[in-house]
């Protein structure tokens, strides 16, 4: 497959994420508007009572931006738009007939990734704009971060969501079910990894969450106070890669060797 | 349907390109599911340039079939051609020239008729691009194509699955069932467009079908396969009992003496009763008809009618189908021992 043909295939795989209208709207839904509470609800306890409630903007404002976006909502925004991605052709019925141009099945798998990660990081950057805006807007005197911060911030989250994002495509074409996709991978990150994460008896078998290696490469520290776990940077990135390459891997094996 | 400018006629097949030959051809292909083969030692031969039906009732292993042939699912065992190349060796580039509609046809119902075509050409490669509006134009779509195919009635969406067959100006067809849904306008539009496609621009059509007179209307030829196994296959009109067994359906007014008579004669080869008289299977071909009725006419008997019989497929195909059940094996007329190129058929 040359260069011309992987490009019109993603472009065809984003044509058609982008035209899921019920998913963009949720993804955009989940994204965002949990910043603008976050901001409104912030802003609104300030102005009542400055003295117990710190300004919701400024460099803290951009930690607690970057824990709902990087950390909570913006992966839930990737695991739907991922969760499409893998699983979408299986569901309409089509694989066959995509299998049907002897394309190979490989390539039909690879070219979803890149599809996925475009629309996920649109909108994750889209609600990465407003949480910058709030930092500023909000900030009410206190220090702001620098655009140095600000860009590491991006990185971050765009790494954070992306990872989740690319782990959907894998799992959901895995299963073959968008729905079924979808909600395991939704009740692991917001209920099985943190818990795990939690449980101290586990020790640093807890290293091995994919949540804990992508908090090392956050620029601000976004760990739960009381959190022991420190991870070497190839610790990390070793956590990371096993995560999103056994996924891929998971999800490429399948869609090459299932009947369709 | 509309009539519109038909799509490039797909070039010559040659030697060099890897093409020549037959469309589709299998050695002993079989498909296990565990103990039970769904496709049992299947050899079958598709000429080039013919529309060649696939008959068989429900669960004979059509699809099955048809899904082996593209790749969809592996053999047990045997080999395939598609195209003179071999699959799944050579898979790819035999399915350039291949288009397909499988089972019914499916879309992303969220995207236009046109969009959905976008998707499968990317896949496809940088030319078939061009290739879409004239395709949609082929089968009568240009005017809906941007609408969703969710609005889409079945028929709609049977023509644009021919569409994206088009895309990739195939040499072969290969259509699973293809007027399932159909209301006989459609039908009727259906078999005209793929008579046109094998007539007009020479496209080899593969169709698999369970009725028995939409084969017997569009195809050429034809295998019958019954329970994984292909229990015969040859041109329609040998497959039918036509040219292997001329019969007439004599009225008479007394079937008895007649029964004699046509028994002891030789111009007759067998004979039994028939609801309204008798019916006969000449030994020398309808030729003999004036003989027979003299005969006839000549012992006392009173001729009221003869008539010829028409064999059509589907008696042909009860007629298998129910010795197999019988444990029986099935008859053997002239065109199970050939397949279409031995008959005549070129290749």
């Amino acid at each position: 497959m040359n260069a011309t043909i992987a490009a019109q295939m993603t472009g065809a795989d984003l044509l058609k994420l982008r035209k899921k209208r019920g998913t963009v709207a949720w993804a955009l839904v989940l994204a965002i508007l949990p910043v603008i509470i976050f901001f409104a609800v912030k802003a609104g306890q300030h102005s009542a009572n400055p003295a117990a409630h710190g300004p919701a903007g400024g460099i803290s404002g951009l930690q607690d931006g970057l824990r709902l976006l990087a950390l909570l909502m913006g992966p839930l925004a990737g695991i739907l738009i991922g969760a499409e991605a893998g699983a979408g052709d299986s569901a309409a019925g089509v694989f066959r007939d995509l299998v049907v141009t002897g394309r190979s099945r490989l390539a039909l798998f690879a070219t979803r990734v890149p599809a996925a990660l475009a629309l996920c990081w649109t909108i994750v950057i889209a609600a990465y704009a407003l949480v910058v805006a709030g930092v500023f807007v909000f900030a009410d005197g206190s220090p702001t971060p620098s655009a140095a911060l600000i860009f590491e911030g991006l990185g971050f989250t765009l790494l954070s969501t992306g990872v989740i994002c690319a782990i959907a495509v894998g799992f959901a074409a895995l299963t073959t079910s968008r729905a079924a996709s979808i909600t395991a991978l939704i009740g692991w990150q917001l209920v099985v990894s943190p818990v795990l994460s939690n449980i101290s008896s586990l020790g640093s078998v807890r290293k091995g969450l994919l949540e804990q290696g992508l908090l090392h490469f956050s620029p601000m520290s976004l760990r739960d106070h009381g959190s022991t776990l420190v991870l070497s940077t190839g610790l990390a990135l070793a956590v990371t890669v096993v995560w999103l390459a056994a996924f891929i891997a998971l999800g490429a094996w399948r869609t090459r060797t299932m009947d369709s | 349907m509309t009539t519109t400018p038909p799509l490039p006629a797909a070039p010559a097949a040659t030697a060099q390109d890897g093409l020549a030959g037959t469309a589709i051809e299998t050695q002993s292909l079989t498909k296990r599911f565990g103990a039970r083969a769904a496709i049992d030692n299947v050899d079958l031969r598709v000429p080039l340039g013919v529309a060649f039906g696939f008959l068989g009732p429900n669960g004979a292993g059509k699809t099955t079939m048809i899904r082996m042939l593209l790749g969809l699912t592996h053999s047990s065992s045997g080999s395939m051609r598609l195209l003179g190349l071999p699959v799944p060796e050579q898979r790819a580039r035999a399915l350039e020239r291949v288009g397909a509609i499988v089972e019914e046809p499916r879309f992303h119902a969220h995207l236009s008729g046109r969009e959905n075509l976008r998707i499968i050409a990317a896949a496809r490669g940088p030319q078939v691009r061009q290739r879409i509006d004239p395709a949609l134009a082929r089968v009568g779509l240009a005017e809906r194509a941007d609408d969703k195919v969710k609005k889409y009635s079945l028929g709609m969406r049977q023509r644009l699955g021919v569409a994206r067959c088009l895309l990739a100006d195939p040499k072969v067809l290969i259509l699973d069932e293809p007027t399932n849904g159909l209301d006989p306008g459609g039908i009727q539009e259906f078999r005209l467009m793929i008579r046109a496609m094998v007539e007009q621009e020479g496209r080899t059509v593969f169709l698999s079908s369970h009725l028995l007179d939409e084969v017997e209307k569009i195809c050429d030829y034809a295998a019958i396969v019954d329970r994984g196994t292909v229990v015969a296959q040859g041109a329609i009109s040998e497959l039918a009992g036509g040219g292997a067994r001329e019969e007439l359906a004599i009225g008479v007014d007394d079937p008895e003496l007649a029964l004699r008579t046509l028994a002891a004669s030789e111009l007759v080869s067998e004979v039994q009763r028939a609801e309204d008289g008798v019916r006969a299977v000449l030994a020398d071909g309808h030729a003999a008809t004036p003989r027979v009725n003299a005969l006839l006419v000549g012992a006392g008997v009173g001729v009221t009618r003869l008539e010829p019989v028409r064999h059509s497929l589907e008696q042909r195909f009860l007629e298998i189908t129910s010795r197999l059940d019988d444990g029986s094996p099935p008859p053997q007329p002239a065109a199970e021992r050939h397949t279409p190129d031995e008959t005549g058929v070129p290749a």
